[in-house]
């Protein structure tokens, strides 16, 4: 059983042996030493984790954004059918102009952080002048002024990089209002396509469909043309309502759209003839049927 | 006001008179090598603010507050230099690594009073705490060290 006091004691030879005197020698070299702000390795990094953390709150915004069924991604579930579509570019605002503000505080802190140790120095040259102190260490040049200027280049640069972020939030922004637009615009369709066969409309139900356009039913025949058109004029009470949330995926060959639920699914190939949007295939399947 | 001489000789008096005590204080709070820079670093903070610096009550006080936020603006592991092999008198080989896991102030309290032999009431006049605070601060240290090192007395 050893005693920890005594321990302690023998120990402290020790340190005092590690921690040997700091002369006035070491206080002048640290007097004279040049300022610190000049430290592009930690700006760089400042900046790379600034520009890290943007991108971040990139992706959590997409996934806000996908959570709250908003952001039609192709091959992701996307909006309900009914007014799904009218949050997201609310939402996508906010996110955007977070993500820029926290770029452009980022950047404005990591520059006046480099301001004021670029500062430093003339502070103290100031002091020294003013109190005409004749230690040899003050004798010695301080920092130039230029070297302030120097600093100020990390604070535009990080300027610059915050526009570009920005920049490339605005097209991320555009790019995403436009797939936005592409699922309003089948969304309309397939409300159209169901109101015609809600009410018993082949022409306007054809009239929504591509030329070789064409009805996979359930019980496995296909119809297509006038044949398609008297069907639904002869339909009687039956409705197509894609009731469950739209899965969008854009292919070689227009955008391949389902609409699964409990019960089963409506799918749907839609193109774009002469600039509008017309069903090119379309097949019901419920369980059982 | 004071000839740059005079300030230069009061300096140089207070360094040397309070450059140990400071040491110690700082190298109980960051270990051996952090706690030796912050001790320059202040001893330079102290030169260049040493008109004011100077006519504080404690001024020793003040320069150890200023080498405690020069070494937090360094963040490093408080690291105590391991115990030298074939020591005479042997001393417990974990007891560095116990010192570093105490709080700064327990640990504070420890050093100086069981390492550098300072009493109580010159730690509570550094730390600017009562002295049955400090007295509090070595218990505890004293007792999570045992409680550490679990076979030492």
């Amino acid at each position: 059983m050893q005693d920890l006091e005594r321990d302690l004691a023998h120990y402290g030879a020790v340190l005092r042996d590690r921690a040997p005197a700091v002369g006035l020698d070491e206080v002048e070299t640290r007097l004279a030493r040049p300022p610190t702000g000049h430290r592009p390795v930690r700006s760089a990094v400042a900046g790379a984790l600034v520009a890290l953390a943007s991108i971040g709150l990139i992706f959590v915004g997409g996934l806000l954004v996908d959570l709250l069924g908003t952001a039609p991604t192709g091959h992701r579930p996307s909006a309900p059918l009914a007014g799904g579509a009218s949050t997201g570019p609310a939402v996508m605002a906010i996110v955007v102009g977070s993500g820029a503000l926290a770029v452009l505080a980022g950047a404005a802190a990591v520059g006046l952080k480099h301001h004021r140790k670029a500062q430093k120095p003339i502070r103290i040259a100031k002091t020294r002048e003013r109190r005409k102190k004749k230690m040899r260490t003050m004798e010695k040049p301080v920092a130039p002024v230029e070297k302030l200027e120097r600093n100020n280049r990390y604070l535009i640069i990080g300027l610059v990089v915050a526009v570009l972020l920005a920049a490339g939030f605005g097209a991320w922004l555009i790019v995403d209002n436009t797939r936005t637009g592409i699922e309003a615009d089948i969304v309309a369709l397939l409300d159209d396509y169901g109101a015609a066969w809600e009410a018993n409309d082949g022409t306007a139900a054809r009239a929504l469909m591509t030329e070789d356009g064409a009805v996979l039913a359930g019980n496995g025949v296909t119809y297509s043309g006038d044949a398609l058109r008297s069907t639904i004029d002869t339909m009687g009470d039956f409705t197509v309502e894609p009731v469950g949330d739209l899965v969008i995926y854009e292919g070689v060959t227009g955008w391949h759209v389902a609409s699964p639920d409990e019960r089963g699914m409506e799918l749907f190939n839609i193109v774009e003839q002469d600039g509008t949007m017309l069903i090119r295939f379309h097949e019901t399947w419920r369980g059982g049927s | 006001m004071l000839i740059p001489a005079v300030l230069e000789q009061s300096f140089t008096s207070f360094v040397r008179e309070t450059e140990p005590q400071l040491r110690a204080a700082l190298v109980a709070h960051f270990g051996t090598e952090r706690g030796r820079e912050a001790t320059a670093e202040a001893l330079a903070y102290g030169w260049e603010h040493w008109e004011r610096i100077r006519s504080m009550q404690n001024p020793a006080g003040y320069l150890y507050r200023v080498g405690q936020h020069t070494g937090f603006r360094k963040p490093r592991r408080t690291v105590f230099p391991d115990v030298p092999h074939h020591s005479d008198p042997i001393v417990e080989p974990g007891l560095p690594r116990a010192m570093a896991r105490l709080s700064s102030r327990q640990r504070s309290a420890v050093v100086l009073v069981h390492c550098f032999d300072w009493t109580p009431v010159e730690v509570a006049e550094l730390l600017n705490v009562s002295v049955s605070t400090v007295r509090n601060h070595l218990d505890r240290g004293m007792k999570r060290l045992r409680a550490t090192l679990g076979g030492v007395s």
